[in-house]
């Protein structure tokens, strides 16, 4: 790789960037003028108005007050009185005096903004008052006005007090007795003004800036390679002298250059216009400076994500044919990456050590943490190391996707009807086993869930409904889709051998018979994989502690005692043992199985553990569905997946109603030496006789 | 030196059907020689040319420009070639200047020597009073004129022009054409495709006949009178796709 190519490439491209005047106007223009208009201009709107609201008058109407008044009771007087006095003599507070309308109409029309209404009296000792409040929740005047009443009424509810109690102490008049809690308590705000507006910035800037460096990013992304391929200048490029590598890196970096050169703008834009902001409400921002090592901090962790996201555009940019289609692929990844960064806005959202995996979440909580209590060097690192992973994943497929012919001029690849019908084998490609899963992922949480909530009425859950649902959920939801597919495929003509369709369909779906040994060696198999399995959730828990209920919850399934042993069996391990495989490792399989045996295993494994839809569950299932694959493409018969899988589940069964005496399952507790050691074993028993499979079978199916 | 050995290309259609845009196609083209690839649209001319510029990898086959080869040695190729097509378009934010000097740099020229290239091909071509203009202001002649000079800013030995001169006026052509006469004396080897027969007439000192990805046949103009008794070339090409159709016809026979 030559550097001085790469810096000329570069410079090249910013010099194309900034000369384009619409992206001069939409990334340097714009926030420079955007943000003193929205933030001066609305925030002296939003005081004058507010202002004005709390400075109108409110109409209040009372409601059945006139039928209390002149009733020979004292007190009764006392209170009806007071409370119309005090209100009339309140300037902002106009009474509505015209009780013969409807004032609940009124009230909705937005004439009168509060009705107080003297529901009824109780006059056995001590007399108690009912009152009711009408107000309209739409509308900001009326809850204005009710608090404004309840305020009044509150205060003349004290002096009442005062009267009530002054017939039995002479103390009433002392007002520590009646203020024992001290009603001029000191306010002290331990929050510093740094952490009051770390606050602030922490919760919006994360997602500001994450924002503004893809929003920055992804217009320059998109002309970089689409563009080009759009004004046809991709070709002059690759056929100089210049190697594909440094036009990647060139570009790459022109990518990062305008992510950062964005949010730069518009941090210094937003600044001022925050500066103004607080000076115009009269506040300072003296002692509100957030020290100026925070930001380096937020800085340097922003380093690692603007070149991830530079490569993801990039990658996004070149695998698209023109920029329209850029601008498409752009929008879902926006969409998600503006939800994860959202996080830093919910309040109670903490940065932990498992959180920091999780991408954009992590940056945007990590940003928050350093805004309010400074830089966490674990969090720092963890966030920081794993982004790097990630990135340098997303280079080097940038890199292989602008290597790659079949991408970089990829033409229109729709598959036309007419071609399917010809040839069925086309349906076969990644692209539409993902949106098969899609729809039945939709199935599932959209119908299925919905079947399965049947089940828990108030609290409780009865065990026969839910299994009833479960196992239907399992036959109609997973296992048919899936044949109706493989119906489709392998569908015969009127006139064709029928016999002949229904073996291709069984070849397809691997219901092929397999070697007796392999079905000895897998049972001695499960036992260990529980445990790793069960080590993998222990590791999970670490990162991610699972919730209480939620882990209640999952046990829910397997626990009670409601129903015979062999109905849980049933519809918990023989049914998705036989549903389950029929769909992830029957069909799925033969989607992705052109790209390669290992990438088939572990994309269906990923999707076999998505599929479950529980998050702490992902790790240690997608362990397990690989596994299930693995044994897939060895035994090259669906029947060995189906025998583990069925193993798998009745253990858990077994497990969920204590059926193995708890003397087992202490050995395997804490981190003992014990439950290490066994947990060793396991490891080299599972890895020994999987190896064993292999050699066993020869090796993988050869695909063709 | 171009060398162009049993080269194949395929493509996979809409339907996931292959195509086989080039098939199995060999020529060379020798040092001082203009060699001139003719066929209608669609006979895969771009194709392999787009092959030798090492935009496209073969399917099968491969080639050699100045010795070089075109899947393992592509740097030493691009900067032995001088490639110039309907897709190699200019970048139209950039001034003329700015835009080959950015070209000589890739190349590697120092600045001098890109500027002096620049002076020089703009005489030859009449280029002076566009050369600080932006090239978004340009009309087709004046960009085509561009991209000549940014295909050969680094003197290449070996250039590619695919149909160099489609869509330009007499002048500009004609102006073109002199240009690959001169190159030819410089001892250049230049392939060049049209499907213009007059010309490939003018210009080629062998003509390479190419139709549906496979090649008709080759020579001088001479030899192919000679061979076909025929006088202009349009009767000649007809007659070489005929004999190819009545091959076909015959061999699905058999
Ligand atoms: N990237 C591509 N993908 C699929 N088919 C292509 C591609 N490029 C060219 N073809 C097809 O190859 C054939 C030859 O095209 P081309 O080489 O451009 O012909 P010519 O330059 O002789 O007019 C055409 O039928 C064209 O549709
Ligand atoms: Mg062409």
């Amino acid at each position: 790789m030559n550097y001085k190519k790469i810096r000329k490439i570069y410079f090249k491209e910013l010099l194309e960037v900034y000369r384009d005047k619409r992206t001069l106007f939409s990334t340097i223009l714009l926030p420079l003028i955007l943000y003193p208009v929205l933030f001066i201009g609305v925030s002296s709107l939003m005081t004058r108005q507010t202002q004005k609201m709390e400075e109108e008058t409110k109409v209040i109407a009372l409601e059945n007050f006139a039928d209390f008044l002149q009733n020979p009771n004292d007190e009764l007087n006392y209170v009806v009185e007071n409370i119309q006095q005090k209100l009339t003599s309140n300037e902002r507070i106009k009474i509505f005096n015209n009780v013969q309308t409807d004032i609940d109409s009124l009230l909705k029309d937005g004439v009168i903004h509060t009705i107080v209404k003297l529901d009824s009296v109780s006059l056995i000792e001590p007399q108690t008052y009912y009152f009711e409040y009408k107000f309209d929740g739409s509308s900001e005047k009326s809850s204005m006005a009710l608090d404004e009443v309840k305020k009044i009424i509150g205060e003349f509810e004290k002096d009442l007090l005062r009267v009530r109690l002054s017939k039995i102490t002479n103390l009433a008049e002392n007002e520590a007795f009646l203020n024992p809690l001290s009603q001029e308590a000191k306010m002290t705000n331990v929050a510093s003004s740094q952490q009051m507006l770390g606050m602030v910035m922490g919760r919006i800037l994360p997602y500001l800036l994450i924002m503004l460096l893809i929003s920055g990013g992804a217009v320059v992304a998109t002309d970089l390679v689409a563009g080009e391929k759009e004004r046809k200048t991709l070709e002059t490029l690759l056929v100089s002298s210049v190697s594909r590598n440094e036009i990647v890196w060139g570009k790459f970096l022109t990518i990062v250059t305008a992510s950062l050169v964005n949010v730069f703008v518009n941090l210094f834009s937003m600044y001022f216009s925050f500066r103004q902001m607080v000076s115009q409400v009269g506040g300072s921002m003296v002692g509100a400076n957030i020290p100026l090592s925070s930001f380096i901090w937020v800085l340097l962790s922003l380093l690692p994500m603007v070149l991830l996201f530079s490569a993801l555009l990039l990658t996004i940019s070149t695998y698209s044919r023109n920029m329209k289609e850029a601008r498409s692929y752009e929008s879902p990844i926006m969409l998600v990456a503006m939800m994860l960064a959202m996080v830093s806005m919910f309040p109670g959202f903490e940065m932990n050590k498992g959180l920091a995996f999780i991408p954009i979440i992590n940056i945007s909580l990590l940003f928050k943490e350093i805004m309010l209590s400074g830089v966490n060097f674990l969090h720092f690192g963890l966030t920081v190391g794993s982004t790097i992973i990630l990135n340098i994943i997303a280079i080097y497929i940038t890199i292989k996707v602008f290597a790659s012919e079949k991408v970089l001029f990829r033409t229109q690849t729709e598959t036309s009807f007419a071609g399917l019908k010809k040839n069925k084998g086309q349906l076969l490609t990644p692209a539409i086993g993902l949106v098969f899963y899609m729809i039945m992922i939709g199935l599932l949480y959209y119908v299925g869930f919905a079947w399965q909530q049947k089940a828990f009425v108030d609290g409780n859950f009865d065990q026969e409904v839910l299994m009833r649902e479960v196992l239907r959920t399992q036959v109609l939801l997973i296992g048919l889709p899936a044949l109706l597919f493989v119906n489709i495929l392998f569908r015969k003509k009127k006139g064709e051998d029928k016999k002949e369709g229904r073996a291709e369909a069984r070849k397809f779906l691997r219901l092929t018979s397999s070697k007796i040994s392999n079905f000895i060696l897998v049972p001695l198999l499960a036992v260990p994989t529980l445990i790793i399995t069960s080590w993998l959730t222990k590791l999970v828990n670490y990162f991610f502690p699972i919730p209480e209920e939620h882990f209640a919850g999952m046990m829910q399934l397997l626990e009670g005692d409601q129903l015979p042993l062999m109905v849980l069996v049933g519809v918990i391990a023989v049914a998705p043992a036989i549903f389950e495989e029929l769909l992830f490792r029957g069909l799925l399989p033969r989607f992705f199985e052109k790209k390669g045996v290992w990438f088939t295993i572990i994309a269906t494994g990923l999707l076999f553990a998505i599929f479950h839809l529980d998050f702490y569950k992902l790790v240690p299932i997608t362990f397990l569905g690989c596994w299930l694959g693995y044994l897939l493409f060895t035994s090259k018969s669906i029947y060995l997946p189906m025998l583990a899988h069925f193993l798998n589940n009745f253990l858990a069964i077994l497990l969920g109603q204590a059926l193995i005496p708890e003397k087992y399952l202490t050995l395997l507790e804490g981190n003992s030496v014990i439950s290490i050691g066994i947990l060793a074993a396991s490891a080299i028993i599972f890895v020994g006789f999987n190896i064993m499979i292999y050699k066993n079978n020869k090796g993988f199916e050869e695909i063709e | 030196m171009i060398e162009v050995k049993n080269l194949t290309k395929q493509f996979t259609q809409k339907d996931g059907e292959m195509f086989t845009a080039v098939d199995n196609v060999s020529f060379h083209v020798n040092k001082g020689e203009i060699v001139c690839l003719l066929g209608v649209n669609g006979a895969g001319k771009t194709t392999t040319m787009r092959i030798l510029s090492t935009v496209f990898e073969p399917t099968s086959g491969t080639a050699e420009i100045e010795g070089y080869d075109i899947i393992k040695e592509g740097h030493d190729v691009r900067r032995n070639l001088g490639f110039l097509s309907g897709d190699t378009g200019l970048y139209t934010r950039l001034k003329v200047r700015e835009f080959l000097r950015y070209f000589g740099d890739l190349y590697g020229l120092e600045r001098s020597q890109t500027n002096a290239r620049i002076e020089e091909m703009a005489n030859m071509l009449d280029m002076q009073e566009f050369l600080d203009k932006k090239i978004d202001f340009l009309s087709t002649g004046m960009r085509q004129k561009v991209s000549i000079v940014r295909s050969i800013i680094h003197n290449p030995p070996v250039m590619i022009l695919d149909e160099p001169t489609s869509g330009l006026d007499i002048l500009t052509a004609r102006n073109i054409v002199s240009f690959i006469k001169r190159s030819k004396e410089e001892g250049k080897s230049v392939l060049f495709s049209t499907h213009i027969m007059r010309e490939a007439e003018r210009l080629a000192d062998r003509i390479v006949l190419i139709h549906q990805g496979r090649i008709l046949t080759e020579g001088s103009l001479e030899k192919l009178r000679e061979e076909t008794q025929l006088l202009d070339l349009d009767d000649i090409f007809v007659y070489f796709v005929n004999k190819m159709t009545d091959e076909e016809v015959a061999e699905n026979e058999l």
